[in-house]
């Protein structure tokens, strides 16, 4: 069966770009795109290449919509939160383009079918929020020969960059082998981030996937693209293919794709916590409350007669704290404060305890006057 | 002067307006020990013992020091050296 003729009207802008054109036009009607994850930078990611008439689109997210979504999740509504991310985004890019095919993926991209889904698509653009997804991703795409557009946020600042070692380019590998510690990096709840540096960032993403398929200009292989959106500071550095690569080196020692390496985002304390629920907290005698969030979210709401220690000075002032009272360390969702215990107690800090769901459990179970955030 | 660049991520252990800061070199490494000397608390972020942690890229302009010479490269006039860690926002 032959496809019906591109519509020239509609494609117009793109047709007489040189570089793209009827024959690119028509490589990106043929071209299909996985995009993992559907926030910040999904949502941009997507509605560009939906726009841009690619041929199919696979979505996976196993997220639902939360307000907080809001601020930088642009193809979400007032009325969409509460539902799953891909039923509604799969809507808001149908009603864009009728031609799109779209594909949803619920469960997300997960070990089990990382490798065969990923293959099944021309490329990948990683738009997740976390560091295990994002070595998933890059490992499973390298094993199965697909090309990854990655882009990562903080705060304000973003990096961009194509990974490819099937194209002789580098992975994520090749420029960080070693995924970092839990907690070592904040992720966007605690750190916050700059919504409308998301849509740089993903339309950077569509740019780059755009590009790679009708073959326009230079593709961001072989490089990392870092912006600064305070200072508007922009960096281009070269990433080079490292023999060492544990992946996509000459001697790999990751030939498979084995769940227990990409673990910590489920469960970065395995075994028995150090932690306890709001209600034996509050009966604790003699505790003192340490509240280890950053500074903003300590404006927003604490507990009474809590002290600050954001995690990160917990290190260089924990002998600001007493030995010999027991200490009840909380943060917002009872992560960071595990993290926190675990430091305080190779520090001799023997009673530390971490406050079981953080200070959004005490709101939820014990005081409902608390705001939630 | 060569000009060391800070990311969002290593700022948030520094006072908030420090972004950049000037070095005098000769190399990576004497830029990396002026680093400490004015932060002190950026070493556990930054070295597990006397070595830089793996998390941790460094490039001067465009180029990573692991294809250069590494922390021991040369730095001068108007050199900037980039400090990158991973970040997984999304």
């Amino acid at each position: 069966m032959t496809s019906p003729a591109l519509d020239p009207t509609r494609y117009a802008r793109h047709l007489s770009l040189p570089g793209i054109g009827l024959e690119g036009q028509e490589r990106l009607r043929a071209s299909s795109v996985l995009i993992v994850g559907l926030g910040g930078l999904g949502c941009p990611a997507s509605l560009y290449l939906a726009a841009a008439g690619i041929g199919r689109l696979g979505l996976a997210d196993f997220d639902t919509i939360d307000t907080s979504n809001l601020q930088r999740q642009v193809l979400y509504t007032e009325r969409d939160v509460g539902k799953r991310k891909i039923d509604r985004a799969a809507k808001a890019l149908h009603v864009r383009n009728r031609e799109l095919t779209l594909d949803r993926i619920p469960e997300g991209l997960t070990p089990d079918n990382a490798v065969d889904l990923i293959r099944g698509y021309d490329l990948v653009l990683d738009g997740t929020d976390n560091f295990a997804t994002r070595y998933l991703i890059n490992d499973a795409a390298a094993l199965a020969g697909v090309p990854v557009v990655s882009a990562s946020l903080f705060q304000f600042e973003c990096q961009v960059a194509v990974f490819a070692p099937s194209a002789g380019g580098p992975c994520y590998r090749c420029l960080f082998p070693d995924m970092p510690a839990p907690g070592e990096v904040p992720n966007c709840a605690e750190a916050g981030v700059f919504g409308a540096l998301c849509g740089v960032a993903g339309s950077m993403q569509a740019m780059e996937a755009i590009k790679w398929i009708t073959g326009a200009g230079e593709p961001l292989l072989g490089f990392l693209l870092t912006v600064d959106a305070l200072s508007h500071r922009h960096h281009r550095v070269r990433v080079g293919r490292d023999p060492g690569c544990a992946l996509c080196g000459a001697d790999p020692t990751i030939t498979e794709i084995r769940a227990e390496r990409y673990r910590f985002v489920c469960d970065p304390f395995p075994g028995e916590k150090p932690e306890i629920p709001p209600r034996e907290a509050r009966a604790l005698a003699d505790a003192l409350f340490v509240d280890v969030r950053e500074p903003w979210e300590w404006d927003l709401v604490r507990l009474p007669d809590a002290v600050h220690l954001p995690l990160g000075e917990v290190a260089r002032r924990k002998n600001e704290l007493p030995r010999d009272r027991p200490l009840v360390v909380y943060c917002h969702a009872g992560i960071r404060s595990l993290r926190a215990v675990e430091g305080l107690r190779a520090a001799g800090f023997s009673r530390a305890v971490s406050l079981q769901g953080g200070i959004d459990r005490w709101a939820v179970e014990l005081d409902q006057n608390l705001p939630r955030y | 002067m060569p000009k060391l660049i800070l990311p969002a991520a290593l700022r948030r252990h520094l006072p908030e307006t420090v972004s950049e800061m000037d070095v005098e070199g000769p190399t990576v490494a004497d830029a990396l020990d002026e680093l400490m000397l004015a932060h002190p608390q950026l070493r556990p972020v930054l070295f597990e013992g006397s070595e830089l942690k793996n998390t941790v890229r460094v490039f001067v302009n465009e180029e990573d020091i692991r294809s250069l010479h590494g922390t021991g490269t040369p730095i001068q006039g108007n050199d900037e050296v980039l400090l990158l860690p991973p970040i997984a926002g999304g």
